[in-house]
């Protein structure tokens, strides 16, 4: 039973390392949410609440997590508490546990519990996708939530649709989808200001230059100053 | 949209304005240039300024690429070509 439980808690402790990785994905999502709802006067603030519901429910996995391995690492420490008649409930939980674990990648789900080869891919895909620090431009933007993106899709693969992650991983991945296309709107209308621009100087008649010189004027209305990225991810 | 097409159609109705403008500038008749100036002003800023727009328009989506365009923008440029290619209906023929 002891050799079990060794199991159970080496499984425990890649589960946790695997949520970290999750609120970590979810705390770079909020910095990067943040930084764009400045400069868009909020207009992400349901991708914003989505991710706080994604983090909300990390951090309860990780809670519950926690809770198991301190049974766990207790029963491996002292094997006599096993005996005891109060620790039977605690027992009970970790049977639940290593049922799961006999289940397979898909098995039940346990809150505060994945299977290790889930939870290593987890932690892979979060070192796979290395994300720039410096977004100077809209490009970087873009790729920025573009990989953001790839990270979700790849996350939603992991988790059976019962999993009360799965659906809040889905919710995103579409959410971001709004975020890409109007950075690459911002992105348009830079190229097409520098086009408009160059035409203009180079029109024969000051009747045409005029007509591409008001366009200008229009895109450069539409255009929105470059988000900072934060440097503290202090919450609001 | 056959933008070639368009490109084409744009010479000829050029070529045919411009023509209009050249027999127009050969009257000498003093009662009627008035006339021959209004009509060459309604030619010109009428039609063949809005022509010349239109290929630079054309210009500038070819050169920027249409996907580079705002929707909203390339949406107006593409109704301002399809305005204009009702100018352009005829040439052929005269």
């Amino acid at each position: 039973m002891i050799e079990s439980i060794r199991t159970i808690s080496k499984a425990l402790g890649q589960t946790n390392h695997a949520f970290m990785c999750l609120k970590d994905l979810s705390d770079v999502l909020f910095s990067d949410l943040d930084s764009m709802n400045k400069s868009f006067s909020s207009s992400f603030q349901t991708q914003r609440i989505l991710n706080d519901q994604f983090r909300a429910q990390c951090s309860l996995q990780i809670h519950e997590n926690q809770k198991l391995m301190f049974v766990a690492t207790k029963i491996v420490s002292e094997p006599q508490l096993a005996e005891q008649e109060e620790i039977i409930p605690l027992l009970s939980n970790l049977a639940e546990l290593d049922a799961s674990l006999q289940d397979g990648e898909f098995g039940r789900p346990i809150p505060g519990f994945l299977h290790p080869k889930i939870a290593e891919i987890i932690i892979d895909v979060q070192y796979q996708f290395q994300r720039n620090s410096v977004l100077a431009s809209w490009d970087d933007w873009r790729t920025e939530f573009t990989l953001l993106q790839l990270q979700f899709q790849r996350l939603i693969e992991l988790f059976p649709i019962e999993h009360p992650v799965s659906s809040m991983l889905v919710s995103i991945h579409l959410s971001l989808d709004q975020i890409v296309e109007t950075i690459r709107e911002q992105i348009k209308i830079l190229h097409t200001i520098q086009a408009l621009t160059q035409h203009s100087s180079d029109v024969t008649h000051s009747e045409h230059a005029a007509y591409f010189r008001l366009h200008v004027l229009r895109l450069e209305d539409k255009l929105v100053t470059l988000p900072v990225r934060n440097q503290g991810d202090e919450e609001e | 949209m056959d933008i070639e097409e368009i490109q084409r159609r744009i010479a000829l109705a050029k070529e045919y304005h411009q023509a209009t403008l050249e027999q127009l500038d050969q009257i000498e008749s003093n009662h009627l240039s008035g006339q021959v100036r209004s009509l060459q002003h309604s030619i010109t800023h009428n039609i063949l300024r809005p022509i010349e727009r239109t290929e630079i328009l054309i210009d500038i989506i070819s050169t920027t690429g249409a996907d580079n365009i705002p929707s909203f923008l390339l949406e107006e440029w593409v109704f301002e070509l399809r305005r204009i290619q009702t100018l352009l209906e005829g040439y052929e023929h005269d």
